[in-house]
């Protein structure tokens, strides 16, 4: 097995995990988080990607949309976060739902 | 070796993805902060690991670095006196503990959907790439490192774009916690020794840093993006260590400061238009020192945004009535982040 194919694997298990905790994780925070899981799954597929169609270098297309990628996911992130503490200050909520706390 | 290299690669897969699902799962979110930065880091070693040096840079101080920063600092708001997230927390790591039906049949799903997934990351299609074209075109770049090339010359056009993006992302957030907060934040340091000599002692070697980074990426990995972060972290650090150079700045400094990257790409890549070129096109004559001229601007840019994320979350209690009725003195358990 190539090293590429093992990561390609762990990129489907990432995307996956925080897939589903999108879902199932009811905090914000932990949404964000997941959020920011899938993304790493998503970047590590393009890499891996980029390596398997090496040839003097890795393709260096996936290198450079992983790169920006990274700078927008983080805020994206830091914009959501700034939002869900927006909610927190306004309503004291935390998450979705009808909870009050 | 190959094995040797194989059981490595396994073992950091394993360890990736085993921090992956803690963060999601732990019940307590500051846990689940740290371990997403643990996370960010093997993440890093995994770049290095597929031969992206680039990434690795850019991941290990902005997803790791700065995402931490952000993500613990606004602990403070999350973490009161009600225990909501201890509760919500446990929903899911029941999950493990009670098997009821709802609970197996969400398990059965997200398998077959990772085994969809997997059987679709397998049948990717070989041969596309475009290594080959990238390599052929080097030579008319301007610059020797075919990422640098992609971002500054083939794509740039996704780069200016990527950079506005960042501003869009601070002005957002000024929007969702007012501009006040961030002008005015009354965030108490500059009493920590330590912290304050560590800041004289690496600021200046951070901005050194950045400066070889940025000149680096003409022919090896690195380039705006990773001096940018490494500057945004210097500036990160000043602000910690009590130097608010952000408030000290004339507004228009300030305002320059973050609109230059993005105003100048603009500006070359239309100027360049009045003399036949397409929109974004360089002279290849000139494209290297015209390409290092809009990677230094951004690099600018990037490091003052980034720093200014920071700021903006720690000005913002200063500025929102806090509803929980909690103190800076109780959130600030974290240390003066």
């Amino acid at each position: 097995m190539e090293t590429y194919e093992l990561y390609a694997m762990a990129s489907v298990g990432l995307f996956t995990i925080g897939l589903a905790a999108v879902f199932l994780c009811r905090h914000f925070f932990k949404k964000i988080i997941a959020t920011k899981i899938i993304g790493a799954g998503v970047f590590l597929l393009l890499v891996s990607i980029a390596e398997r169609d090496a040839e003097l270098f890795a393709d260096p297309v996936p290198h450079a949309m992983v790169i920006t990628g990274i700078v927008v996911a983080v805020s994206a992130a830091a914009f959501a976060l700034a939002l869900a503490r927006r909610i927190r200050l306004q309503s004291g909520r935390s998450e979705f739902g009808g909870s009050e706390e | 070796m190959g094995a040797i290299n194989l059981m490595l690669d396994g073992l950091l897969v394993v360890l990736m993805l085993l921090l992956a699902l803690r963060a999601v799962m732990v019940a307590s979110l500051y846990q689940s902060a740290i371990t997403f930065i643990a996370f960010g880091l093997t993440l890093s070693l995994a770049w290095a690991r597929l031969a992206a040096p680039d990434v690795a840079l850019a991941e290990a101080a902005i997803g790791a670095g700065l995402l931490g920063v952000l993500l613990i600092h606004s602990l403070r708001d999350f973490e009161s006196t009600d225990e909501a997230h201890v509760a919500s927390g446990r929903i899911t790591s029941n999950l493990m503990t009670k098997l009821s039906i709802p609970i197996v049949s969400v398990i059965v799903g997200v398998a077959v959907f990772a085994a969809y997934l997997l059987l679709a990351v397998k049948a990717m299609p070989v041969g596309g790439g475009l290594t080959v074209a990238s390599a052929d075109a080097l030579e008319r770049s301007g610059v020797a490192h075919p990422v640098t090339a992609v971002l500054l010359n083939y794509r740039s056009y996704d780069t200016w774009l990527e950079i506005g993006v960042l501003v869009i992302a601070l002005l957002a957030i000024f929007c969702a916690g007012g501009y006040e907060g961030f002008r005015y934040s009354n965030q108490r340091s500059g009493n920590d020794m330590l912290i304050g000599r560590l800041a004289r002692l690496l600021a200046p070697l951070m901005v050194l840093v950045a400066g070889y980074l940025l000149w680096l990426g003409k022919s090896y990995p690195g380039g705006a993006f990773q001096a940018g972060v490494v500057l945004g972290a210097a500036g990160i650090i000043l602000q910690m260590s009590g130097w608010h150079f952000v408030e000290a700045m004339p507004e228009w400094l300030w305002k320059i400061g973050l609109a230059i990257g993005f105003a100048f790409f603009l500006f070359a890549g239309v100027g360049f238009m009045f003399m036949g070129l397409a929109f974004l096109e360089y002279p290849a004559a000139h494209a290297g020192w015209l390409i290092l001229l809009v990677e230094t601007l951004a690099t600018v840019s990037i490091g003052l945004t980034l720093t200014c994320f920071y700021v903006y979350f720690t000005g913002m209690r200063a500025n929102s009535a806090p509803a929980s009725g909690l103190s800076r003195e109780e959130g600030g358990r974290y240390g003066d982040i």
